[in-house]
């Protein structure tokens, strides 16, 4: 787990406090508080909360989660010529913090929340996969690998991935841990997704997150014990010299990795729903990233080249792996 | 400003003494020392919802301010005497609404929930088998949510009773008298839960902008492309005067200054 998860404070719903699993979670954080609330959103979605403020101290809320447990995949987000694409969220806020993320769009809270109730998603997606196969990514909302010994949600997943081979699942992280790839042994359909930046990109706006090298290392590792692995550079963001520095990106990957068995490449520049992008703007004043002037197009704040970086960004990938291999959002629409 | 609430003057006598505050004019009651102003709501939810709402709502609000309840309450749970406790949860138990402070910084240790109700406790009443009792605090928590996030409001509560005996004016102070190391410590502790960030400063803003004849929305436009600049750490203000040094700028009128906006948006962001 990442070293800054210390809670202070954890607040868990009444109605799962004798849980086991909530009593293991508990168990590891013997001198937090716990507060019993009777739902964990009034804790999460207070208002006015200050994101900046919360996160020198992050809580932890457990929950059950109620109502639509599966979402479909917003148009912004790559399904990868998948029919069917949903996205769930068992846990939602994230221990690293980077600044661009949406999350700080959607939520005033940073603290983390867990939800329990494993079993309620697994009884629903069975019925959806009546209806035939589905690409389902589960990390959208956090990381799971950073908090997989809090939620064994990973194991728990990749088992129930096993049994429905018609499921494609997507686990999105930029950890490094290397530990957990064992359990995907004959689990072909789930899809470790490693987010990978240029270092200067990481170091101004990835915080608490793995550097680039020990994010290499876990995708040489994951590709040795047999996982399916896909690389996202995305979102692609303009720092000062960004062209030479994604030409160097990409030369690393070439060099460090052996690109013939990667799944897949995502690639996409930065992209943001005007009104998330608002409320960013006004929680954090001092980010360049978020600070930077984009130019609103069907509702999303982009870089007023997003086609040409992309395409730049293909072309750029192209020298390396083949071009079928490589999904930009347009190829997604 | 640090906002001091207590419901009763016998409360905020040490307090008053110990920071020399000096009583303002008005129909509330208020002690203030340029720092610190001391409101004594009176005693029950209505009156410190209002009396709150009314003083946070007339003052101007700033990142750094913060609201310090402190006084007494009852122990549900037979809790000794003149404990200090923090207060992580309020529960209106008219309403049943529960609030949640952010205790991201502290020196206690100790912490509780707080139901706040019309009536005065006593051992028939039914409340809870834990925590604490009082009549304010959910309701100035609920007042001062308009006005503060919830890392601005910090409850902090000393042991008066257990509902069984009653306390005389004499033994409130001297508990607050007690209480008073521990809300120095907490006020410090909010000090920094609530430290105002440096602001941007976008040097010669308005001058850069009537460089370029700017209407409202090219100046918002400007002001986005410099404060990202700022940021980014790149140099506008060479960009601008080299566009001076070629007699590019100041344009001439608005259509003029939207082109050199637009050439200088490339070369600062491309």
């Amino acid at each position: 787990m990442n070293s800054s998860a210390n809670f202070s404070h954890i607040y868990v719903e009444s109605e799962i406090r004798s849980d086991p699993r909530t009593e293991g979670i508990l168990a590891r954080f013997p001198d937090s508080h716990v507060i019993l609330v009777q739902r964990g959103s009034d804790v999460f979605n207070r208002p006015r909360q200050s994101f900046s403020a919360q996160k020198k101290s992050r809580s932890l809320i457990l929950a059950r989660k109620h109502g639509t447990l599966f979402y479909h995949g917003a148009p912004v987000c790559h399904s990868f010529h998948a029919s069917r694409f949903f996205y769930t969220t068992t846990a939602v806020g994230c221990l690293f913090d980077c600044e661009y993320c949406w999350l700080k769009g959607i939520y005033a809270s940073a603290s983390l929340m867990i939800f329990i109730n494993q079993e309620d998603y697994f009884r629903e997606l069975e019925e959806l996969l009546k209806d035939g196969s589905l690409f389902l990514s589960l990390s959208y909302e956090t990381d799971l690998f950073a908090v997989e010994e809090l939620t064994g949600h990973i194991h728990a997943w990749a088992s129930f991935a096993r049994e429905h081979p018609d499921l494609v699942l997507e686990i999105r992280t930029k950890s490094s841990r290397t530990d957990l790839f064992r359990c995907f042994e004959n689990c072909p359909n789930v899809i470790v997704a490693y987010t990978l930046s240029p270092q200067s990109v990481i170091t101004a706006f990835e915080h608490h997150t793995p550097s680039l090298s020990k994010r290499i290392q876990a995708v040489r590792k994951a590709l040795a014990e047999g996982c399916t692995v896909r690389l996202c550079l995305d979102p692609l963001i303009k720092v000062n010299g960004w062209r030479k520095e994604y030409e160097a990106l990409t030369d690393t990957l070439d060099q460090e990795i052996d690109l013939s068995r990667i799944k897949d490449v995502s690639i996409g520049s930065y992209r943001q729903s005007e009104p998330y992008q608002r409320r960013m703007r006004k929680r954090f004043p001092y980010s360049a990233v978020i600070q930077y002037p984009y130019e609103t197009e069907d509702g999303y704040c982009v870089y007023s080249d997003h086609r040409e970086i992309d395409q730049w960004m293909r072309g750029l990938l192209e020298r390396y792996m083949e071009k079928e291999k490589i999904f930009s959002l347009e190829d997604c629409e | 400003m640090i906002f001091l609430f207590t419901a009763l003057y016998a409360e905020a006598k040490p307090l008053i003494e110990h920071w020399h505050l000096k009583r303002k004019e008005g129909p509330i009651q208020q002690f203030e020392n340029g720092e610190i102003t001391l409101t004594v709501t009176g005693t029950g939810p209505i009156a410190a919802a209002s009396v709150g709402g009314a003083v946070l709502g007339k003052n101007p609000r700033h990142a750094d301010d913060f609201l310090i309840s402190a006084g007494i309450c009852a122990g549900l749970s037979h809790q000794k005497k003149g404990s200090i406790v923090l207060i992580h949860q309020l529960i209106d138990q008219n309403s049943g609404r529960a609030f949640y402070p952010d205790i991201i910084f502290t020196s206690l240790k100790r912490e509780e929930t707080l139901f706040t109700g019309s009536r005065v406790w006593n051992r028939e009443s039914s409340v809870a088998d834990h925590g604490l009792y009082d009549m304010e605090g959910a309701a100035l928590f609920e007042a001062g949510s308009l006005f503060l996030s919830p890392h601005q409001m910090r409850f902090l509560k000393t042991v008066s009773d257990t509902g069984d005996t009653l306390v005389t004016p004499q033994e409130v102070s001297g508990l607050m008298k007690e209480l008073i190391p521990s809300l120095e410590a907490e006020i410090e502790a909010m000090r920094r839960q609530c430290a105002k960030e440096e602001e941007v400063l976008i040097e010669n803003e308005e001058e850069t902008a009537d460089l370029f004849q700017a209407s409202l929305t090219m100046r918002r436009q400007i002001h986005q492309l410099l404060l990202y600049c700022t940021l980014a750490g790149t140099d506008w203000k060479a960009v601008i005067q080299q566009k001076i040094k070629q007699g590019l700028l100041p344009a001439e009128n608005r259509s003029e200054g939207k082109k050199r906006l637009e050439e200088i948006r490339h070369e600062l962001i491309g």
